[in-house]
């Protein structure tokens, strides 16, 4: 093959070239770190390189999500914990008041305690986490439990709502982040409705929908004696009229054959007599009396007006009294129908509502109803603090039994509590679970990473040393080329 | 005498001889110098005496050493090279604007985003992950913004390119025509001028950097230089080339007389050309058609979601029409995204109650307007709608009223007080009814006399096929004190009073298509409260009726049901409402919807019904997707890819609730399946694969690309080497050659000196 010296040389300089730039390369490399700084260095390990650090800023996020939630399903455990001491300390309580060898005073003492005991556990319930009130579902901005002023009394209603926030632990699995306060602090399985007081109403056949401790207020509305054709509601045989403060006093309710009033006209004038009330002692009237009050033996009153009774009269009298229920402490009535034995009562304060059998209501008066398995925890503990303190003027008898009926409430509301704090610590131990393999996972992708993008050190050292031999090498060569013999030196 | 003619020429072959070596040596590293050689013959024979007497030598040829047909081998060959080295360079850059792999590029912040996305769902109220959702949104439109502007600039680079190119070659092509004047000039005088022919092939041989000449040989010494089959320079005449931009990215390359279009297969020209016509908007295509499917597929998420903080007040939409387009039916829009056919959901909320009017509105794009769809929105209550001065849609609510386009559930869905009322109501069977001109309907109301209504065949659009609407605008008409409503195409009357006295009674009928004689209903002191609440399941959709089953009290009476039916009026499930159910719990009528009752009377024989629709897809026909109407990405691609202006203004605006509901992120949470959803838009692959692709493509490409040009580099080493054996300069072979002409010369002059001495002898003899 015929060589030029402007091939020779030309060669050389190519080489050097192709020399210098491998060394560059690897010179890159090194310094970098990295073998894959542009997708052309390596085009099939882009996409897999692409993929491994998305799964890694996925893994970063999950990790952020599990810590989140163990912080916040940690604080919500540690204050169901206590929610579970509350409960406990108020059980015992309850035990000790339902004794029969404490007094008023003593059960006063308690009530302090169990009032105590209900702030703290508003406190409990309406404690913020990261993102706002724990146990609100989502309005987290709202405080969930607020106590509110009924016409019945203080009650604790639920502003939250039922809604559960989720974060996701990856691949499709969702964590609850939160418990809604209405599950936790909410109702069991309803019981049978307890009527106590002396009207006679009585729990109809239909389902209550009315919770905790309600009162049933039994309004006298006006008395209608005999016929009732006598002006003033009055009867017409007998003479007997209402007294004057018949409507706002007295309390006897019933249809027709309910009650009656046996009036003697002793005089014969219509000027003086007796007169008695469902068989009760007879009172002693005259004509001057417009407003005598008679008591039956149970201790209904009804108020008369004797001033125009029927001379010679000596007979029966039937009195019927017409009435009205409201469980809202009077802001909405219904007029009592003493045919229905499922009368319906909406309390409008607190939505709830009941059916009332009205067929034996004869008296006045305020009936405490307690709805039996739908108290929540802070209705339990208003029942035991108000059956303490005796709010409603109950007998002692009854008053103890009430106290000791709490503890059925409270045992209720103790379990769920306790199945809420189980279902907590599952998902706690399932954030702790998800973040230790999210660690370990990162590692793994690290290394994958690692192996697509890095430079092996190694390798690239010696292809370093390589290059620079083959330099050195090519430097070696041209200074040769640059000693070669030529003819033109000769000539 | 012979003797010194002999002896001239040899001197003068001799001269020659080394002049050419000296020429030679002098041009060793010229580039394109094809080596010369002095080409000796003995001359032309005389003859003398009858004799043949050789004449000496003469130079024959000064022969040019080289392999034409290597050299167009070469020319290929470099044409090849310039195309790959340019497309090499331009797709360096293109490569390097995408920044992959590394924090931060563009995978990086969509991960950004789905990750943002995460953190807004877990806690929608909170204010600092939602400023954190815009943020995310921001840096991911702007980093798509940027790409795709760089993605531009390398094809208005190559575009450049190009016209720089054609006028190196207009430059290149103008010498080579005035060599070929000079080269046919020259040849007239019967010279092969080496030097010109050398010079022409260097320039041909820079054309083949640039583009793909044919070089066709004429006898008369010049040279035909074709593109594509057509003359670029024939004799002493060049024709230009020109380019032309249309403007939609690419360039035509055209030669100047007859203006026709060229095709440029090799050199730099036609890799710039590459870029511009193949490579960039290729890119550009793959970038957009992932921006496109993110646009899409997070708005038809977020177009149909509430913001926490409630039903909208007021949304304007992103695109614009140009003002002679809006009397065009919507398919003939330009919009971001097709409409199709469908029907769109329309909730109109009451702030204070909560309650929800749920609206149908069908779209058919082939025969509505913008403006039509405006007028449509604008007439439902509570709701106005316009076009502003650019074409963009406008919704707005009346005061205390709110809107959305979600799948909420009606949590009250006894509007028109047909289930448990407290007033005295009526409701017939499902329409149409089969009615004749001069019917009669008696109705008592409250126990007043009767009314009669007549019902006369003008009243109805067919009287035989009577709508429940229809016959409620008659009843409506002549019996003012009854109030009517259409539930389910049924036919509801009600009671102006309320109590169980008022009553509503039909006293006489003179056909059983509305109500039987006898019918009636009395009111209560109750109305039952009918509640919805929950979130439904996709599959759930449908429109449903809720029937009482029979007569009773809620919560009380033994026995008391309704029932479920499905549109087809099919019943599909029957729920204890009496003394088996504690009112105010929630029954589930269908997975993930409760309905609570409260206490009251229902009747099956005056009805009671109440209907509700659950809506799978609010928007069928991708109406909001189009216009851009309540959207989380604004633009058609990624070169105009922006973040809503309202979210940017203010983050609350961000709607995550696909159901209405206050604590609800599932819009949120199905965004973020995106990131592991395969598209078909994408042809089954997901948003970060098809960028991923697009990543490793333009990698590949350049990788591709380096390595045939490394190879063709090495090919043209050994054409060049090949060249250089035959053409090229071996000094030490020149100064072998000098020393032959030189002895020549000293030989020459040897004899000549010799003659002139038997020449002197000669004449010193004379």
């Amino acid at each position: 093959m015929r060589i030029t010296q402007k091939h020779l040389f030309r060669q050389q300089a190519d080489s050097l070239t192709a020399s210098y730039g491998r060394l560059f390369d690897v010179q890159q490399d090194l310094t970098t770190g990295r073998r894959l700084n542009k997708p052309s260095d390596d085009p099939a390990s882009v996409r897999p390189a692409l993929d491994v650090r998305a799964g890694r800023r996925r893994l970063e996020q999950v990790r952020k999500n599990a810590e989140l939630a163990t912080a916040e399903l940690g604080t919500a455990e540690g204050i169901l914990r206590n929610a579970n001491d509350i409960i406990a300390r108020a059980r015992e309580i309850a035990v000790a008041g339902a004794s029969g060898t404490l007094n008023q005073g003593d059960r006063d003492a308690m009530a302090i305690e169990v009032d105590g005991l209900l702030r703290q556990m508003l406190s409990l319930g309406n404690t913020r986490g990261l993102t706002g009130h724990l146990f609100a579902g989502g309005l987290t901005h709202t405080l969930p439990f607020e106590e509110i002023a009924t016409q019945d009394g203080p009650v604790v209603v639920y502003r939250g709502d039922s809604s559960t926030s989720v974060v996701e632990l990856g691949d499709s699995l969702e964590l609850e982040l939160n418990v809604p306060g209405s599950r936790i602090f909410g109702v069991g399985v309803r019981g049978t409705t307890r009527y106590g007081g002396a009207t006679g109403a009585a729990a109809g056949s239909g389902n209550d929908s009315a919770r905790g401790t309600d009162r049933l207020t039994v309004a006298h509305v006006r008395t209608v004696l005999g016929d009732g054709v006598l002006g003033g509601d009055g009867d017409s045989a007998s003479g007997l009229r209402p007294g004057a403060s018949s409507a706002a006093s007295d309390t006897l309710l019933g249809a027709a054959g309910a009650w009656s009033l046996t009036l003697v006209d002793s005089s014969g004038t219509g000027a003086a007599g007796t007169v008695s009330l469902g068989g009760g002692a007879p009172v002693n009237w005259t004509a001057a009396d417009g407003d005598l009050a008679v008591t039956a033996p149970d201790g209904t009153v009804v108020h008369l007006d004797l001033s125009g009774v029927t001379a010679g009269f000596n007979g029966t009298v039937g009195a019927t009294g017409e009435g009205t229920l409201s469980l809202d402490g009077g802001l909405t009535t219904t007029a009592i129908d003493f045919t229905d034995a499922d009368q319906l009562v909406v309390d409008t304060e607190t939505g709830g509502s009941i059916f009332v059998d009205a067929r034996g209501i004869t008296r006045a008066g305020v009936d405490v109803l307690r709805f039996g398995g739908s108290y929540d925890l802070f209705a339990a503990l208003i029942e035991l603090r108000d059956s303490l303190k005796n709010v409603d003027g109950d007998e002692t008898e009854t008053q103890l039994v009430r106290v000791r009926e709490t503890l059925r409430e409270f045992d209720d509301g103790q379990n769920r509590l306790l199945a809420n704090l189980s279902s907590l610590g599952a998902r706690l131990r399932l954030a702790e679970t998800t973040r230790s393999r999210a660690d370990e996972l990162d590692l793994l992708l690290a290394s994958n990473q690692s192996r697509l993008e890095d430079v092996d050190f190694a390798e690239a050292s010696i292809e370093l040393s390589q290059a620079q031999l083959v330099l050195q090498a090519g430097v070696a060569i041209s200074s040769r080329l640059a000693q070669l013999p030529s003819l033109t030196q000769l000539l | 005498m012979l003797g010194l003619a002999i002896g001239l020429r040899s001197l003068r072959a001799a001269q020659v001889g080394m002049d050419l070596v000296g020429q030679n040596v002098a041009n060793a590293s010229t580039p394109g110098y094809s080596r010369r050689l002095t080409v000796l013959s003995a001359s032309s024979p005389t003859l003398a005496h009858g004799r043949s007497l050789g004449t000496g030598v003469e130079v024959r040829e000064l022969r040019r050493i080289h392999d034409s047909l290597l050299d167009v081998r070469l020319r290929e060959q470099r044409e090849v090279l310039g195309h790959l080295e340019t497309q090499g360079a331009l797709l360096g850059q293109l490569e390097g604007f995408f920044q992959e792999p590394s924090e931060s590029g563009l995978a990086a912040r969509l991960d950004d985003l789905w990750n943002a996305l995460s953190d807004v769902a877990r806690s929608a109220d909170d204010s600092s992950s939602r400023d954190g959702l815009v943020q995310s949104a921001l840096t991911l439109t702007a980093g798509f913004r940027q790409v795709a502007a760089q993605v531009g600039s390398v094809g208005e680079e190559a575009r450049r390119g190009v016209d720089s190119a054609v006028e190196v070659v207009n430059g290149i092509t103008a010498e080579i025509a005035a060599l070929n004047d000079r080269i046919i000039k020259a040849r007239t005088f019967g010279t092969t001028p080496s030097d010109l022919l050398d010079a022409r092939d260097e320039l041909v041989k820079a054309l083949a950097d640039w583009a793909d000449p044919q070089v066709l040989d004429r006898p008369d010494g010049t040279i035909d230089v074709l593109l594509d089959g057509l003359l670029l320079v024939s004799g002493n005449r060049a024709n230009g080339l020109a380019t032309r931009h249309p403007g939609d990215g690419t360039v035509e390359v055209r030669i100047f007389p007859g203006q026709q279009d060229i095709t440029v297969r090799g050199g730099r020209l036609a890799g710039y050309l590459a870029l511009a016509h193949g490579a960039v908007p290729q890119r550009q295509a793959d970038l957009d058609e992932v921006a496109r499917a993110l646009i899409y597929e997070v708005n038809k998420r977020h177009t149909t979601a509430v913001p926490a903080s409630g039903p909208h007040t007021q949304l304007t939409a992103a695109v614009t029409v140009d003002a002679g387009a809006l009397t065009s039916p919507l398919s003939a829009l330009d919009l971001p995204f097709p409409i199709g056919t469908g029907r769109l959901l329309v909730n109109v909320v009451e702030a204070a109650s909560g309650s929800v009017a749920q609206h149908f509105v069908d779209i058919d794009p082939d025969a509505m307007t913008l403006g039509d769809l405006a007028a449509t929105l604008d007439a439902l209550p509570n709701l106005s709608a316009s076009l502003d001065s650019v074409g963009r849609l406008r919704v707005s609510a009346a005061a205390g009223y709110g809107f959305d386009f979600s799948r909420r559930l009606d949590v009250d869905p006894d509007d028109a007080g047909a289930f448990g009322s407290d007033h005295a109501t009526l409701t017939s069977a499902a329409g149409p009814f089969a009615l004749a001109a001069g019917d009669t309907l008696d109705l008592a109301v409250d126990g007043g006399a009767p009314i009669t209504i007549t019902f006369l065949a003008g009243d109805f659009a067919d009287i035989t096929a009577a709508t429940a609407a229809e016959v409620a605008a008659v009843i409506e008409a002549q019996a003012p004190g009854i109030s009517t409503d259409v539930v389910d195409g049924r036919l509801v009357l009600r009671s102006a009073s309320v109590g169980a006295a008022s009553s509503l009674t039909v006293t006489a009928a003179s056909s059983p298509a509305l109500f039987a004689a006898g019918t009636a209903d009395f009111g209560g002191d109750q109305a039952v409260a009918v509640r919805l609440e929950g979130t439904p399941t996709a599959g759930a959709a449908g429109h449903y009726t809720v029937r009482a089953l029979g007569e009773g009290v809620i919560g009380l009476t033994p026995g008391l049901e309704v029932g479920l039916f499905d549109a087809t009026g099919t019943q599909i499930a029957t729920f204890d409402a009496g003394s088996g159910y504690v009112p105010g719990d929630p029954i589930e009528l269908l997975p993930g919807v409760a309905l609570t009752l409260t206490p009251g009377s229902v009747s099956a024989a005056a009805g009671d019904v109440f209907e509700f629709d659950l809506v799978a897809e609010p928007d069928e026909a991708d109406v909001l997707v189009a216009l851009q109407i309540g959207a989380f990405f604004t633009g058609r691609g990624a070169a105009d890819l922006e973040l809503d202006g309202e979210l940017a203004f203010d983050p609350r605006k961000v709607a995550g609730s696909a159901t209405g509901e206050a604590g609800d992120a599932s819009a949120f949470l199905s965004m973020i399946t995106l990131r592991d959803l395969p598209l078909d838009v994408l042809s089954g692959r997901t948003i970060a694969q098809g960028y991923g692709e697009l990543v490793a493509g333009v990698g590949l490409d350049v990788r591709t690309n380096a390595t045939a040009a490394t190879a063709q580099r090495q090919l043209l080493q050994s054409l060049e080497s090949r060249r250089e054996e035959i053409a090229g300069v071996n000094t030490d072979e020149e100064m072998l050659k000098l020393l032959e002409y030189q002895h020549l010369y000293q030989a020459a002059g040897r004899y000549l000196q010799s003659v002139s001495e038997m020449t002197e002898t000669l004449f010193s003899i004379l």
